[in-house]
């Protein structure tokens, strides 16, 4: 994958004043904590789909749409132990592991439903998958998807209300 | 540049420095504020506003920064947003002879960017403590020394709370109190008058502002950033970058010095007077001398002592005015964390809408009487908590997941956590490094310190008598907890320069001036004769500030120094 083209595409949502808090941060550059250093493009499509599978999209934009996958890359680089790097890696090979052997091709090429009957599975089993979906939902409701789309956003609520029958979020 | 002479130094831009720069240049007083880091401009330097998913970690702590600064990454309030209101652990290193966890902002403004802002006047039981059971020295002035500064400076800052009239608990000039929600309200009403010794609970006491405080420092917009370390833009609490410092400029007496690390005081033997200061540009690293005929040491508790214990001159061998030898001991900060939680069933139709910056308040009820003494422990504490209600547990995954994570919590929950007094101990204190120096010059700083019998003896009661508030206000499953905070988490390091009456058992007399020195003044927390047992010391820095200013200025004006 051409390491620039991805940066163009992970700068999309970022916006120009979080790029100013890069440089001042001291970031060398984007790539310095840059997303395609440990995963893939393929990898980053894979935990969308798997995003997608667990947060689908509704009324409002899913997982996918919200790139999930392209915050994760960051943060599992960025922000996981060793441990938890292994065990997030770990958890996506076992996805298509089962994958392969339950339906003999891989998450991505999975259908619908079989991708459905797979997460559950291994929801049931598989021990890692707890932390990964964390890792998912977290993503997708600090996106901005999340925060202004699937809940209600007030950057500024302008008042405390201690008492209120509206649900705020 | 070199060799500037101005009227008055002060060394530090924070929460008190901020204050002894403005009340020293609304005397008329031509001042040099002298602050290590870079500036921090009012409004403009700030990214409060930026929305969260716009940061590359969303908030996130890295391995990076884990990795350059691992004690400040571990304080509560440090994330992406706030890390630059601290300091790089690396370039800034001290040596944890027992663990001790050091929180540090150096930048103008220091660490009133990311302070709690709660403000709790302390109560004649405090400045009579010392006295009383015999621990520390005692405090050269007594609580009416202090109420007209409490008054004076309260008025400026701006504290939102209630009055309650407690005489342990004094009231401070309010802005109306930010409201309670609906099951803290509840709570309260059901443990009033159900203790004998008085338990209640009351109105947290904030230094955010429910009105308007003019130019820059707007009302609460309940945004919740300065909870997670961030300055806000709409000046809606009080900092040294929205009041004291724009107070400062204002008069056209203040020069401002970012980059500027003071090491060393300059002492004239023959005047018995302090000249001035060597300072560093932490920029450049050129050394320059500015001087003064007074000098307000504000750079906080463990970097004020530092300066001293590096000011070594034949009169002082062993640092500027430390011929008490007190210098650097006394090292205290306050216990807390230790706790209890549970849930509240009912107002399930009800939520909170905004982010409060402040909770609710127990005021201290051991040992205020005969009734209240206790004989497993001295002094106190006080609960700081909250009730509310977030979002409840979602399972499985698909579309109902997902309208799941909507839903909220089943019940309401609330928790209250104590802040507890440390007790003078000689033992607990500061040191400089005999050889190992930071980047800049300084000798490194050396922390020994630890919490002992007094503070650990009052950990259950503090679990347990949570525990009973939280019960007879009606709470479920409650269970306590002790997050087992080491020294200086809870960022209330006080001491090491200590006020009292005996030149020859302390550094500072009552009115905040060196016994040895007498145009050197120290109004940050090293000053303090004791920790105190309500948490929010910094109001106290700043009424001891106001009232130093004024009488070293009184004393200036007589020639007396």
């Amino acid at each position: 994958m051409d390491r620039r083209s991805f940066i163009i595409e992970g700068g999309r949502g970022l916006g120009a004043i979080s790029l100013g808090i890069w440089i001042a941060n001291g970031c060398k550059s984007r790539e310095a904590s840059g997303l395609n250093e440990m995963f893939s493009a393929e990898t980053i499509s894979l935990i969308n789909e798997i995003g997608e599978t667990i947060i689908p999209a509704t009324d409002t934009p899913g997982a996918k749409a919200a790139k999930v996958g392209e915050y994760i890359a960051v943060i599992v680089q960025d922000c996981y132990a060793e441990n938890e790097k292994k065990e997030f890696k770990d958890t996506l090979e076992h996805i298509n592991e089962v994958s392969n052997a339950s339906y003999g091709y891989s998450f991505m090429k999975c259908k619908e439903k079989e991708r459905v009957q797979l997460i559950s599975k291994i929801e049931e089993e598989y021990e890692g998958f707890k932390s990964f979906k964390n890792l998912i939902v977290s993503a997708y409701l600090s996106s901005e998807i999340g925060m202004t789309q699937f809940f209600n956003y007030s950057p500024v609520p302008g008042k405390y209300d201690g008492c209120t029958t509206v649900r705020p979020w | 540049m070199n060799g500037d002479i101005y009227d008055a130094i002060v060394v530090g831009t924070g929460i008190s420095g901020g204050w002894a720069a403005k009340e020293l240049c609304e005397k008329g007083l031509k001042t040099l504020v002298l602050e290590r880091g870079r500036d921090v401009e009012h409004i403009k330097d700030y990214d409060d506003m930026i929305p969260n998913w716009e940061l590359p970690h969303r908030g996130r702590i890295t391995n990076e920064d884990r990795k350059i600064s691992p004690v400040q990454s571990g304080v509560y309030n440090y994330n992406e947003r706030s890390k630059k209101y601290f300091v790089n652990d690396t370039d800034n290193p001290y040596i944890q002879i027992k663990p001790f966890e050091w929180a540090r902002g150096y930048q103008v403004g220091g660490r009133s960017l990311i302070w709690g802002r709660q403000c709790y006047r302390r109560s004649y039981l405090d400045f009579e403590a010392n006295a009383k059971d015999g621990f520390g020295v005692d405090w050269p002035i007594r609580y009416r020394d202090i109420e007209p500064w409490y008054d004076y400076i309260e008025s400026f800052v701006g504290i939102a709370g209630s009055a309650e009239g407690l005489p342990h608990l004094p009231d401070s000039k309010f802005q109306p109190p930010m409201p309670m929600n609906c099951v803290e309200e509840e709570v309260a009403k059901r443990i009033k008058g159900k203790f004998a010794d008085g338990r209640m609970i009351i109105h947290g006491r904030t230094a955010n502002y429910t009105e308007e405080k003019g130019p820059g420092r707007g009302k609460c917009q309940h945004k919740g950033s300065c909870g997670a370390g961030h300055a806000c833009s709409f000046g809606a609490y009080f900092s040294s970058n929205s009041a004291t410092l724009p107070a400062a400029s204002s008069t056209g007496n203040m020069t401002l010095r970012p980059y500027s690390m003071v090491q060393e005081i300059y002492y004239d033997k023959e005047k018995k007077r302090a000249t001035g200061v060597r300072v560093v540009d932490t920029k450049t690293m050129k050394q320059y001398d500015f001087f003064a005929k007074i000098i307000f040491l504000n750079a906080s508790t463990l970097n004020t002592t530092a300066i001293l214990l590096n000011s070594k001159s034949d009169v002082f061998p062993d640092g500027l005015g430390n011929s008490s030898g007190q210098l650097g001991h006394n090292l205290m900060d306050m216990p807390y964390g230790m706790g209890a939680r549970g849930i509240f069933e009912g107002f399930e139709d009800k939520f909170t809408f905004g982010i409060r910056p402040t909770g609710i308040f127990v005021p201290r009820f051991r040992n205020i009487n005969k009734d209240t003494a206790r004989k497993d422990y001295v002094r106190g504490f006080t609960y700081q908590g909250a009730a509310g209600r977030g979002r409840g547990g979602s399972s499985g995954f698909g579309r109902e997941f997902k309208e799941d994570l909507k839903k909220p919590a089943d019940h309401w929950s609330m928790s209250i956590t104590a802040w507890a007094e440390h007790l003078p101990y000689y033992e607990n204190r500061m040191f400089l490094h005999d050889e190992k120096k930071d980047k800049y010059g300084m000798p490194v700083i050396c922390v020994d310190c630890e919490f002992k019998e007094n503070e650990t003896a009052m950990v259950n009661d503090m679990m347990n008598s949570a525990a009973e508030i939280l019960e007879a206000g009606g709470l479920k499953n409650v269970e306590t907890y002790n997050r087992n905070k080491i020294p200086g988490s809870c960022i209330h390091e006080t001491g090491t320069a200590r006020m009292g009456k005996d030149p020859r058992t302390s550094v500072l007399n009552g009115w905040n001036q060196m016994h040895d020195v007498p145009n050197v003044f120290i109004t940050d927390g090293s000053a303090m004769c004791s920790s105190g047992t309500t948490p929010g010391p910094s109001i106290t820095y700043m009424a001891l500030t106001a009232r130093a200013v004024d009488y070293a200025v009184k004393e200036l004006n007589r020639r007396n120094i």
